[in-house]
């Protein structure tokens, strides 16, 4: 019975979008009930004297059950669309109406609104046949959009949560090699999509899922598409997009492996996107680099350095502010409330932002972490949002894999490379030199050169052989960019220091191989290095031409500087603005010097006071070597070193 | 004497040091501190005493010549310019380093200490552009190991 039908049993009159009536339950004078239709077809009943609805039917002379729709019916709502599932050969086995309001009822062709013992079958079946990609999506309506631009796509009955394995022999029966799964935009489209992945993947076929950008929530791709995007935006993604790993293959045996299928990218699909750089130079989003050198030398001090820097968004040593953001830390070597974090405190880190990964949890046991366990640190690093990992030392999470096989460490560093690619964080591996000096930098990370090959950037740490605390950190390997200039740092007091002037020129191999310098070449470069600075201040770059020329080696020459006690001063510039000029001390300069590139005082406070123009340029006219007088200075000590 | 001057441009700093570099001395403060003036022969006995005297004050001259300083002093002053009484600017040289410890505010440069900050050049080019005085005495303040607020 329809809530019509009642009213007109009992004379109701029409009262907005439903009907009053006079309560046949009680003495009704001023019709006091009111009918109304639910949206799914029930009749709805309210008198306000209370009467129940079991008092109200009884009285009008109906069942209670009247009020409700007929089980064995379709609702009274209307048919949108129907949507026919055939068999490979075209014979319809059955219907999925589609009714407005939204709702999905499958039928037979015979109007039985029921499946049971219905072959399920995919949609649109047949022309899944001899097709290598498909498309699975979460409908009919979207199966159409993607028809309407040419792609072939399928879709199983019952949307999210009814995928069976039986579909997928359906998809490798017509020939299917890959597909592409497109879910929609909520929590079970995404659970769904992910075991449409995993079947197909278990099943040897090619599965790329694609998380639609810029959906709204709920949204699918008949969204998508209608919001301007098309098939190019659709194809662009599609290549671009990595192949699915299912959580756990990673960690699987290689017997378990499946079948390769190629993925070929057509470059013209390809987006150019600009690199990156966390630490210009030394650190870029999505890619792998290394931090090596011996035992001793402050590597997870750099290391946690780094993390505290890109945690609170301090700049960087060598200039420029570092962006803020989350760290993911797995370090084995250092305790966690004795080392690591009174280090990140002394540092200035903003410990809320950085996470270390202890141990991966099964039910109720631990283990620990491995570089195999790629979909648990991806999750970990989504889940972080890290735009770092840092994994202190590497060899510390290899697990079983032999460091020194190549084809090992390939299949283990070239998914932790890509991991990097997918999620956009860096990734900073600690690596200990093998002992071999005369091997170079790069050849030396102990192991296999895999793991030198797979990172794009390299960094060496080295001592400096002329002061113990010092340390020298410098590229070895730059695949990104122009190598950086190698900078310096000493450990002290609990802290890491490092110097503002860069280690132009830096010979990480010779600094790698240890203190081997003949002397004489020393005590040449002495003399070669007072002469040249015996007129007068010079810039460092000029020296560096010099040495070329002269055919010293820049190492032995900073040495030199050293030795002699030749102060660097820069001038001017802001972080790697400026200018660095050398000067001998005094007792070593033979005449004297006016600094030719000092900035012009009194021509700057000129401009800042109401100085008279014709003293500045009288000012100028001592910037020529010509008018250097005899050195000798005064000198006045504001305040202590720091 | 010099201690009792509120602002370095009405110390005798500023003529001693024009003084000087109108005959060609230099005038230099390094990183760690030292002014060195060269070549001292060129210099009277009164000169090296004046030096001595009013050290501080050159010094603070010497870093208002920065380049660096005078960048910022300018972009400081066009910031005042465009700013409507009574709020003052912020004088930040670029707005969008971020407020961490360990980083001047203003600028972004490393603060050789992990507090909350401006660096010397900063802060000197802040007070240069709003016609703040500058006591000689603060050299000693914006010293590379300190930090200004």
């Amino acid at each position: 019975m329809t809530a019509a039908a009642l009213a007109d049993r009992l004379h109701a009159t029409r009262a907005g979008s439903g009907w009053m009536a006079r309560c046949p339950a009680h003495d009704d004078r001023h019709a006091s009930l009111s009918i109304g239709a639910g949206h799914d077809g029930r009749v709805l009943l309210h008198c306000h004297a209370r009467c129940t609805p079991d008092a109200i039917c009884a009285a009008a002379g109906v069942e209670l059950r009247d009020l409700f729709p007929d089980t064995g019916q379709p609702p009274a709502r209307t048919i949108v669309a129907t949507y026919d599932y055939h068999d490979e050969h075209g014979v319809l086995l059955f219907q999925v109406v589609r009714f407005d309001p939204k709702d999905f009822r499958p039928r037979r062709p015979d109007g039985t609104w029921s499946l049971r013992g219905v072959r399920r079958v995919l949609f649109a079946l047949p022309a899944l046949q001899g097709q290598t990609v498909v498309y699975i999506v979460e409908g009919e309506k979207d199966v159409r959009a993607l028809q309407a631009i040419g792609l072939v796509a399928t879709t199983n009955v019952g949307g999210a949560g009814k995928w069976r394995t039986e579909y997928v022999d359906q998809l490798r029966a017509a020939g299917v090699q890959r597909v592409v799964v497109l879910p929609d935009n909520d929590d079970p489209g995404r659970l769904h999509g992910d075991t449409i992945a995993r079947s197909c993947h278990g099943a040897g076929l090619g599965v790329t899922v694609i998380a639609l950008p810029d959906l709204l929530p709920k949204g699918d791709v008949s969204d998508w598409l209608a919001a301007g995007h098309t098939r190019g935006d659709l194809l662009a993604l599609v290549h671009a997009a990595p192949r699915f790993v299912p959580a756990d293959a990673a960690s699987s045996s290689p017997a378990e492996s499946l079948v390769a299928q190629p993925v070929l990218v057509r470059l013209a699909d390809v987006q150019p996107e600009p690199l990156t750089w966390i630490w210009p130079g030394r650190l870029a989003a999505g890619k792998l680099a290394l931090l090596v050198g011996d035992p001793g030398l402050g590597k997870s001090w750099i290391s946690l350095d780094v993390a505290a820097r890109l945690s609170a968004g301090l700049a960087w040593p060598d200039g420029g502010a570092a962006p803020a953001g989350p760290v993911l830390l797995l370090s084995a070597e250092d305790g966690l409330a004795d080392t690591i974090r009174p280090r990140l405190d002394a540092l200035g880190a903003d410990v809320a932002q950085i996470h270390h990964l202890a141990v991966l949890r099964t039910g109720e046991r631990d283990r620990a972490v491995q570089l195999t366990d790629v979909a648990a640190l991806e999750r970990a690093i989504r889940e972080t949002r890290a735009r770092l990992m840092i994994v202190d030392p590497i060899s510390a999470y290899l697990g079983s894999t032999d460091s020194h096989r190549d084809a090992e460490v390939r299949g283990l560093i070239a998914p932790l490379a890509a991991l990097a690619g997918r999620t956009g964080a860096a990734v900073l591996g600690i690596m200990h030199l093998a002992k071999d000096r005369q091997q170079p930098a790069i050849y030396r990370a102990v192991g296999s050169i895999v793991f030198a090959a797979a990172a794009r950037l390299v960094l060496a740490v080295a001592p400096d052989p002329d002061r113990k605390d010092r340390r020298i950190v410098a590229s070895v390997k730059s695949n990104l960019s122009t190598p950086p200039a190698a900078l310096a740092y000493s450990l002290a007091a609990g802290r890491l220091l490092w110097e503002a002037e860069p280690v132009t020129e830096a010979d990480v191999d010779t600094l790698l191989a240890g203190p081997a310098f003949p002397q004489h070449d020393r005590r040449d470069a002495e003399d070669w290095l007072s002469d040249l600075l015996a007129d007068g201040p010079m810039r460092s770059q000029l020296v560096q031409a010099a040495a070329r020329e002269a055919g010293l080696a820049w190492r032995t020459v900073e040495r030199a500087k050293h030795r002699l006690g030749i102060a660097a001063t820069r001038v001017g510039g802001v972080a790697a603005g400026g200018q660095w000029w050398w000067r001998l001390p005094p007792a070593k300069t033979d005449t004297a010097s006016a600094n030719t590139d000092t900035p012009p005082n009194m021509a700057v406070l000129a401009s800042t006071t109401a100085i008279s123009a014709d003293k500045s340029e009288a000012t100028l006219k001592t910037d020529t070597p010509q008018e250097l007088a005899a050195l000798d200075r005064l000198e006045v000590t504001l305040w202590p070193r720091p | 004497m010099a201690a009792s001057v509120t602002d370095v441009f009405d110390s005798p700093a500023l003529p001693l040091l024009l003084a000087l570099e109108a005959r060609g001395i230099h005038v230099e403060l390094t990183a760690d501190g030292r002014l060195i003036v060269e070549p001292a022969s060129r210099l009277t006995a009164g000169e090296q005493a004046a030096v001595r005297a009013h050290a501080r004050g050159l010094a603070l001259l010497v870093r208002i010549c920065d380049r660096a300083v005078q960048e910022r002093r300018q972009a400081f002053a066009e910031q005042l310019a465009h700013t409507r009484p009574p709020s003052p600017p912020a004088c930040l040289l670029r707005p969008q380093v971020p407020y961490v410890k360990g980083t001047c505010f203003s600028c972004g440069v490393v603060l050789h200490t992990l507090v909350f900050g401006r660096c010397w050049r900063c802060s000197l080019a802040c007070r240069l552009a709003c016609g703040l005085s500058i006591p000689p005495d603060l050299v000693t303040a914006m010293d590379a190991a300190r930090v200004v607020a």
